[in-house]
């Protein structure tokens, strides 16, 4: 089991990105041109130096609304983040303001008394000193629960992309079928997050738990983020949602459905898009922004939470 | 050698003098003849067209010692490279996939060794080479942006000669002569890099055995030629070449009490084969045709091989297209004041734009599994007519239509494109010129990185992606100095339509019929003046140019919608080429290059997503880059000397040549690519990586 995880990351080190043996032969090259190469340091020419307002904020309907405001930074800069402390933040509906956002610390600004809907849209305002105003808006998407999750052993042996990202052993998994209804009617986007508390790995012992799928409705895998997908080939109905699991996992394993906004979607898909293709041959991936004057995301979800218990025999 | 015999000819035959197969001779032969060359430039009615000769070529070397076609090409106002010692041809703000590129009449897919460092085109081979940028006459068509018409030497055939040389880099061999004496010649020509093959023992001592890689070219040309009688005559000729990039590493441990071990090979090979055979035929004093049947393939492959203990693992993808071509042209003078030429061609592509072949084999079992694109036939014609007409002293008008279509997938598409440029002689030393092209391209090269890959896919239009289309209006000025001494400056305007990008982070990599699915389409434009002073004849020699310009995209689904600058966008381009002969036994050459930098994407401002907010931990990194549009930044500017000195001597039984020189005489770093890194008291800072610092090269050659 251990060497199979060591092939895994002699396989990745190698393809640099899942299903990509070209970016291995391009990794050749640059090693070979590296050969004649010279680097040196150069002055960084940019036009416009202005600063602007970050909002990070997420609707969801069982919590208060909190908004992060901090200030952007020149590319170049080593800093560490530059909170805002005294922004104006106002939260709206059909341009009445409901609540102000009160500063609690380190950026944060927190509703106070106001639980936001699901289905109304939302506005944020924000207005700082010495910085132009921003603002943005969206809404906090139907709960869709998981109505089960069916578990069975099978031998698996590819990801979706069929030989690209797999080692090409077939292999004893878990595989589980969550099932969930769809609303109809309208575009709905999805992602599914996976999270064993027992499990130290993942990114900074975050507890992500590693999936595979095969499932034709995913539009992408993004490791430690999970499954992203939409309801294009199930509008309105019941699906069953691939996995696969591993078996070493052990304890409570956390099956997590999050319904999301499609600004949502775009900017965490965008968002790790950038991070994971990064270097000289690919082109760069403008990360989603829905702040109009600004940067950052303000972006609505709803989760559901099942669970299931792994490895009791 | 090649060109006493070309002289012969014209004097003897009189009719065969306007033949087009002699055509390219009859240029060579102004070049030595000293007063006809400068009137014609001021003559013409066909305007921005550069006609290098390839004596000029041989005496520039152009990159480490290599004389190169292409790289002469790029030093000509209007045309740039893409980067650093790359060929492809980036001619007033169009694509490299926009240049219509024929080695003897067939048209050439890739024309980069070494990812473009070398171009395919061995100079020894080469008789003639001339570039239009604009004004495009009728009789060409199927590409925006330029044509590039290349013809190989005929052999001589009275007398057995031969060239070769031998570099630091690359040698090459040509060898020509008769096959029956005045009646059939041949000529052949080869060269093959051998860096690998050097580099092999280094690799080996520093890996202990266990990696190794290397890349290596070779190409070859062949070409028969056979007079049948005064009136007809036939040659046949080929070009086929290979690249190769490998790399294999080998690794043994021990695990958990076992000896396993690794082994990985990878390799990238990929290259072009291009045959023409063409039949010459005298009609009568007035009229004469050209058949030719041409074939051209182009092909690329990466094959991965990976073998344990337990399982081998293999996989390869390949991509490619295929031409099966025929044409027939006219060349018809009725009067001296008409030269008209008509003709027709079709052509049979096949497109095979991606195929996956993987196997895996364990103890258990083998899977053999092929994915891939389907391949796409498409049939695309043209038939043309133009008139190079003469109206009294002054006025010269070159009048024509080309009309072509497309056939793909049940699709058809057709395009009726006017073409005319006009010449008025204001007096014997001044002409202004004036060009109007309207030009249809119906395939495309799709590329996804900043260099120009040998991965780069080409593809047919579809019934979902229409034929690229543009309209150019040029304007100059001829002025002839004096004899020696020509300035033309010229200005164009350039439009664009259904041009093609890959969406942002799309990958090409890409199975099924869905690379449709992963592009954009948007329109372009550029504008700018070009000014060229020329020498061509004396010791002193050479050119100075100057390119001014802008180019332009704007794609609804790119940059938000809005307009950014082309990557290729140089504002200001420079070129400085001189050769100066000293004597019978030395010469010299220096080329000095300027460009503003290369537009990129470069992130100016970041920002973070903060975990606290998040519903659920961070996957990456807590920073984000934001780019202020795409394209929006500039490189630092480009520029480099090279020098290159010549010492010939005639020896008994034959010439021989020393030529040494400096690439990048100056030692200027020059951005390749630039990152954001760190510096030594761990602050970030922009960083720029430079391929070729200052090197000296020598090559030996010989002529008999």
């Amino acid at each position: 089991m251990m060497y199979y995880k060591e092939k895994i990351k002699i396989v990745a080190a190698l393809s640099l990105s899942k299903g990509c043996p070209i970016c291995r032969v391009i990794a050749i090259i640059t090693m070979l041109t590296v050969l004649f190469s010279c680097e040196k340091t150069i002055k960084m020419d940019i036009k416009n130096e202005r600063r602007r307002i970050v909002v990070n904020g997420f609707l969801n309907a069982q919590q208060p609304v909190r908004v992060n405001i901090s200030k952007s930074q020149h590319i170049l800069d080593n800093d560490s983040i530059h909170y805002i402390s005294d922004a104006k933040v106002y939260l709206l509906k059909n341009e009445t303001v409901l609540d102000t956002l009160i500063f609690s610390q380190d950026g944060d600004y927190l509703s106070h008394n106001f639980l936001p809907e699901v289905g109304v849209n939302y506005k944020i305002k924000i207005s700082a000193e010495g910085l132009q105003d921003v603002e943005a808006s969206d809404y906090i998407p139907d709960l869709v629960p998981i109505i089960s999750i069916d578990t069975s052993t099978v031998m698996y042996s590819g990801g979706g992309d069929g030989i690209m990202g797999s080692t090409g052993e077939s292999r004893e998994m878990l595989r589980c079928k969550i099932k969930f209804h769809d609303p109809a009617g309208q575009q709905n986007y999805y992602q599914l997050w996976l999270h064993n508390p027992s499990y130290s790995g993942g990114y900074e012992g975050n507890n992500t738990m590693y999936f595979e799928t095969d499932d034709t409705s995913v539009e992408n895998f993004i490791m430690n983020y999970g499954a992203f997908f939409n309801d294009v080939l199930f509008d309105g109905k019941n699906y069953e949602l691939n996995i696969y699991i591993d078996k070493i996992y052990q304890g409570p394993v956390y099956f997590m459905l999050f319904s999301v906004s499609k600004s949502y979607s775009l900017y965490f898909r965008t968002l790790a898009n950038s991070q994971q293709n990064s270097g000289p041959f690919t082109e760069p991936i403008f990360v989603y922004n829905n702040i109009t004057n600004g940067l950052g995301i303000f972006a609505g979800y709803s989760l559901y939470v099942d669970s299931l218990i792994f490895g009791q025999k | 050698m090649g060109y006493k015999t070309v002289q012969k000819e014209i004097t003897l035959t009189k009719d065969t003098i306007i033949n087009i197969h002699l055509d390219p001779s009859l240029e060579l032969a102004e070049v030595t003849v000293e007063d006809t060359k400068t009137e014609k430039l001021v003559e013409s009615s066909q305007m921005s067209k550069i006609e290098i000769p390839i004596s000029k070529i041989k005496n520039l070397p152009v990159f480490l010692g290599e004389v190169d076609i292409l790289k002469t090409i790029q030093l000509m106002p209007g045309v740039r490279s893409g980067g650093e010692g790359t060929s492809g041809l980036y001619v007033r703000g169009g694509g490299p996939d926009q240049n219509l590129i024929l080695l003897d009449g067939v048209p050439v897919y890739n024309v980069d060794h070494l990812f473009g460092f070398f171009s395919v085109f061995n100079a020894d081979a080469i008789q003639t080479v001339s570039l239009i940028k604009g004004g495009f006459p009728a009789r060409y068509g199927g590409r925006l942006s330029s044509v590039l018409d290349i013809y190989m030497k005929e052999g001589n055939n009275k007398e057995f000669h031969g060239e070769g040389s031998i570099g630091i880099i690359s040698s090459k061999i040509t060898i020509e002569g008769p096959i029956i004496k005045e009646k059939t010649s041949f000529i052949v020509s080869a060269r093959r890099t051998y860096l690998d093959v050097l580099t092999l023992p280094f690799q080996l001592a520093r890996t202990g055995g266990k990696s190794y890689g290397g890349y290596f070219f070779w190409d070859m040309n062949a070409k028969i030629n056979h007079k049948i009688n005064n009136k007809h005559r036939i040659f046949l000729s080929s070009y086929a070449g290979r690249d190769k990039l490998y790399f294999k590493t080998k690794d043994e441990f021990i695990y958990d009490g076992q000896n396993l071990f690794q082994e990985n090979k990878s390799d990238l090979h990929w290259g072009n084969v291009t045959t023409a055979l063409r039949w010459n035929n005298i009609i009568s004093n007035k009229l004469f045709a050209n058949t030719t049947l041409t074939y051209s393939r182009y092909k690329f492959i990466i094959t991965n091989e990976s073998v344990t203990n337990t399982e081998k693992f293999n996989l390869q993808y390949s991509s490619g297209i295929y031409d099966w071509a025929g044409n027939l042209d006219f060349d018809y003078m009725p009067t001296p004041e008409h030269t008209i030429k008509f003709g027709c061609n079709s052509t049979y592509h096949t497109f095979s734009p991606g195929v996956m072949v993987a196997k895996i084999s364990q103890s258990s079992a083998t899977t053999d599994t092929t994915v891939g694109n389907n391949n796409i036939y498409a049939n695309e014609f043209f038939t043309y007519i133009e008139d190079d007409m003469r109206f009294g002293a002054l006025w010269k008008v070159n009048l024509g239509i080309h009309f072509s279509g497309f056939y793909v997938k049940k699709k058809l598409y057709n395009s009726i494109q006017p073409r005319i440029s006009t010449r008025f002689l204001v007096n014997e030393k001044v002409s202004i010129k004036t060009a109007f092209s309207k030009m249809t391209q119906y395939i495309q090269l799709l590329t996804n990185s900043g260099i120009g890959l040998p991965t780069d896919l080409w593809l047919p239009s579809t019934d979902k992606i229409k034929p690229q289309q543009s309209l150019q209006y040029a304007a100059g000025v001829v002025y002839t100095i004096n004899k020696q001494l020509d300035l033309s400056v010229e200005g164009f305007y350039k439009t664009m339509e259904n041009l093609i990008e890959y969406k942002e982070g799309a990958n090409f990599f890409s199975t099924g019929e869905d690379w449709q699915s992963k592009v954009v389409s948007g329109r372009g434009w550029s504008y700018g003046a070009e000014i060229l002073l020329q020498k061509n004849l004396g010791n002193l020699s050479g050119w100075i140019g100057y390119t001014l310009s802008w180019s332009i995209r704007q794609f609804d689904d790119l940059n938000f919608g809005k307009e950014y600058p082309y990557k290729y966008d140089r504002r200001h381009d420079m070129s400085i080429a001189i050769t100066y002969k000293f004597n019978d036994h030395i010469d010299a050459g220096l080329t000095w290059v300027y460009g503003t930098g290369n537009a990129v994407s470069l992130p100016v401002e970041k920002y973070s997503v903060n975990t606290n907010t998040l519903p659920f931990p961070p996957g990456y990194s807590n920073v984000v880059e934001y780019y202020d549009g795409r394209n929006g930044y500039r490189t630092p500017a480009y520029h480099r000397l090279d020098l290159g000195i010549n010492f010939h001597k005639e020896k008994k039984y034959w010439h021989r040549t020393w030529s040494f020189g400096l690439y990048n005489a100056y030692n200027r770093q020059n951005p390749f690519y630039i990152y954001f890194s760190y510096d030594s008291s761990g602050h970030s800072t922009l960083k720029q990586f430079s391929l070729f610092p200052v090197i000296p090269f020598a090559r030996y050659s010989f002529k008999f």
